[in-house]
């Protein structure tokens, strides 16, 4: 299963992260945790079907991890805790 | 006619002359050697019909003509099993030259953001893959990645991209930026600097 532009949406809205349509041909998803922005990655604007597979770098995870994520099977705080365990949240 | 082969000669004289008188016996073709002799062989035959005598150490050789076929055996093995680790190492070489041959993977240098107002401090190095028939250009340095529907739309959608993340980091306060954001700011910033 290949990531695309729609699962980049339902990731933005699982984490409640910022959307800045200020980009060129992109839409910044940016992620805050405690104020301060952790991640962000771009989803191409009318990009429909086309491959995200980039996600799982932009978030600091695997490829299995985020497919997990995308299916509820990883909650937010887990994933979180996964961003410490990477001490990429101090 | 005359002219003699000296390696014929050579050969001739090493072995009992029958023309010399000299008699072939049983002791000669026992006699151990270097090589393994089959003990049918034509020369030692004739002999061995006509006395059918064997040397009195025949059975004193047995053991070692065994120990010899055993290794030469062991040996041939050893050769086999080394020939098809080779086969099995050649054939995961040519699947992995296809994987690669198929993602088609390059590295392209972007030298300019023109007409966008930013300055290139030094090239920046991307790649471009092809992945399930699309490509994807990504930044590794910088991680930084996007798609396109071909290798010139990857590359160009990267390009915005990049300076996105610049205008993005940059509208930002530093203390507002975590650990990863700020690490990719910082290595924006040596590759490119906004005009005046």
């Amino acid at each position: 299963m290949k990531l695309i532009a729609s699962d980049g949406w339902a990731i933005q809205k699982k984490l409640g992260a910022e959307v800045d349509n200020s980009a060129r041909r992109h839409i910044l998803v940016k992620f805050w945790h405690n104020g301060v922005m952790v991640i962000q990655f771009g989803i191409r604007r009318g990009s429909g079907e086309l491959g995200h597979g980039h996600i799982p770098n932009d978030m600091k995870i695997s490829q299995r991890e985020c497919k997990e994520f995308r299916k509820c099977n990883i909650s937010v705080d887990q994933y979180i805790e996964i961003l410490k365990s990477k001490n990429l949240i101090a | 006619m005359n002219q003699r082969n000296p390696q014929l000669e050579l050969t001739e004289s090493s072995w009992p002359s029958r023309r010399s008188g000299a008699k072939w016996d049983l002791m000669e073709c026992d006699r151990p050697t270097a090589v393994f002799k089959n003990p049918f062989s034509s020369r030692c035959a004739g002999s061995r019909r006509s006395k059918n005598v064997f040397s009195s150490d025949w059975a004193n050789l047995v053991p070692s003509l065994i120990e010899k076929l055993v290794s030469e055996v062991v040996e041939k093995k050893k050769m086999e099993l080394r020939f098809s680790l080779m086969e099995s190492a050649v054939s995961e070489l040519k699947s992995q030259l296809n994987v690669l041959a198929a993602s088609n993977t390059r590295i392209v240098p972007i030298a300019s953001f023109a007409p966008e107002p930013y300055e290139i401090l030094k090239p920046i190095l991307v790649s471009v893959q092809s992945v399930e028939g699309e490509f994807e250009a990504g930044w590794f340095d910088a991680n930084i990645h996007t798609t396109g529907e071909n290798e010139e739309e990857a590359v160009s959608n990267l390009k915005s991209l990049i300076l996105d993340y610049f205008d993005s980091f940059s509208k930002e306060p530093i203390e507002k930026l975590g650990i990863e954001p700020k690490r990719q700011f910082a290595v924006i910033k040596t590759f490119i600097a906004k005009k005046a």
